[in-house]
């Protein structure tokens, strides 16, 4: 545990210094989001008609922190193996016998760092373009279970993303679908609630659409299609057995990385 | 030519995405608007309904974008890939190597409007779609050509002024598509970012387009902006020139990095 600990903060320390101090990515990166975020908030508003939109500027904005969070998870977290692919060192991660494990552990403060600003820079877009967004607790267990919920389905996502990375080689087609579609098809960026049937069943097939849903009725943004004890108990068991069941996945991957070698990494 | 395509068509799924795109982003964009607000409130501030408008939006955004990543991307590629010495050595002149970068995706870009444009256009609106469709990809190349020049000029005047990063790429490539009014059409933009707007020659092809969709352009309107892009593009062919022109001198002069 020690051990993994101190491999945890040499990826910090070497994350930091890396991309945010020397290459400035932190301004980079949160000007490319805001620019980002504007073609896609600013077409919004020509649906919208006038008069009260705070309700309308909640729902995008919490729409908009659960599109972040996975953005997050694949570009932080699972994309952080393909760049050891492409640098060549991961072979030497493993040899060094750091877990790699410790590699997302390491960048955690500073992806919490930057979703925070992220979501900031959000609220900022969404108001200025949308309305103030109302941002008022309903039910704060049921917050806190949104977002412990979400944390973890995060943390899966990304083992399952970088499994996909090492297995494949490259990712950059698998993860843009993914990245895309699960929010769009899970009630990541609109309550299931207002999705058709059909779109609503793949949603509660999925473990994404319980902390989403969760979240949005804590706000109370929406209400949750199922009952919102039985979306929190089932979220809480499907969050739990997907974080099991990717990190089975991510150590295969890695067993037989280990038997076959490492696949040589596309830039696409 | 040949080796963008049989790397297009190698590589099966990055070619099943590239069909696929126009289409997720019209449905991200889509459920998007129907779940803040209404189809009703956007046909009437617009003039033609959001699945129509959105598919021409996505479409234009990917065929500009695989012609201006290629071009703004390719320095960094080939720097990473370590071919960057053999095209600077190169017999041919670095200008001619990037004019000539976006002639392979004309075609591309062509089969991205059959799949994605022609079977909207031609479901909403019949035969009449299936001429929209065709005016669409026509003034989409046009666009994608006299974007050529600036798109170039300013991808390597930053590399020449900051080095090969691939972050400034990142927050240029979408200004420029938000300036160009892809999703947000320019009659309705502020008066600032009109006038920002009406520097980018691509911006009033992609009025053109816009108005072509939505049932308001004129002869007139179509021939002055037309004439504004295809002028801009030239005016900005000696900025192109002297930014590849100083961006070969500076690697010549500190190396390339391995």
């Amino acid at each position: 545990m020690r051990e993994l600990l101190r491999s945890a903060k040499a990826v910090l320390a070497a994350y930091f210094v890396s991309e945010l101090v020397r290459s400035k990515g932190l301004v980079y990166g949160l000007l490319s989001l805001g620019v980002w975020l504007s073609i896609f908030v600013v077409p919004a508003s020509l649906f919208v008609e006038g008069g009260d939109t705070g309700l309308l500027a909640t729902g995008v904005l919490i729409g908009t922190a659960v599109f972040l969070a996975y953005s997050t998870a694949t570009w932080d977290w699972a994309m952080l193996l393909r760049w050891l692919l492409q640098l060549g060192v991961l072979e030497y991660v493993i040899a060094s016998g750091s877990p790699i494990t410790s590699h997302y552990i390491g960048t955690i403060p500073v992806s919490a760092a930057w979703y925070t600003i992220a979501l900031g820079l959000a609220y900022l877009i969404v108001r200025v373009f949308i309305g103030p967004p109302y941002l008022n607790i309903v039910d704060p267990v049921a917050l806190i279970a949104g977002v412990s919920f979400l944390l973890l389905v995060l943390l899966a996502y990304s083992f399952i993303l970088g499994g996909s990375v090492m297995a494949a080689g490259t990712a950059g087609p698998v993860v843009e679908f993914l990245s895309w579609i699960l929010p769009i098809a899970t009630g990541g960026l609109v309550p299931v609630s207002a999705m058709p049937q059909p779109l609503r069943f793949v949603a509660y097939l999925t473990p994404f659409s319980y902390p989403a849903e969760l979240l949005r009725y804590s706000l109370g943004v929406s209400r949750t299609v199922l009952d919102p004890g039985t979306t929190l108990v089932v979220g809480a068991a499907y969050s739990a057995l997907f974080l099991v069941l990717s990190a089975v996945y991510l150590r295969y991957q890695v067993n037989k990385m280990l038997r076959e070698g490492i696949k040589t990494a596309a830039l696409i | 030519m040949l080796l963008v395509y049989s790397d297009l068509f190698r590589r099966k799924s990055l070619l099943v995405m590239f069909v696929a795109w126009p289409y997720l982003t019209t449905a991200f964009m889509l459920i998007f608007g129907y779940a803040v607000g209404s189809p009703r409130v956007f046909t009437e501030r617009v003039g033609v309904d959001p699945i129509q408008f959105m598919i021409v939006g996505s479409y234009l955004l990917f065929s500009i974008m695989t012609i201006v990543d290629d071009i703004m991307w390719r320095p960094i590629y080939d720097e990473q890939l370590g071919t960057l010495p053999y095209i600077v050595s190169s017999p041919t002149r670095l200008i001619t190597h990037y004019l000539s970068m976006p002639v392979p995706r004309f075609v591309a870009s062509t089969v991205l409007g059959a799949t994605a444009v022609f079977p909207v256009m031609v479901f909403s609106r019949g035969l009449e779609g299936l001429l929209v469709g065709l005016a669409v990809v026509l003034l989409s190349l046009i666009s994608a050509t006299v974007f050529t020049p600036l798109a170039t000029a300013i991808g390597l005047s930053l590399y020449t002024l900051g080095g090969e990063s691939w972050r400034a790429i990142n927050v240029i490539r979408p200004l420029l598509l938000i300036v160009t009014g892809i999703y947000y059409p320019r009659w309705l933009m502020q008066w600032p970012l009109y006038l920002v707007s009406s520097l980018m020659p691509p911006a009033h092809c992609v009025e053109v387009i816009q108005r072509i969709v939505v049932g308001l352009a004129e002869t007139y309107t179509i021939l002055v902006s037309l004439t504004l892009a295809v002028l801009l593009g030239v005016l900005y062919s000696p900025a192109m020139a002297r930014s590849a022109t100083a961006w070969e001198k500076k690697k010549l002069r500190v190396g390339v990095k391995t």
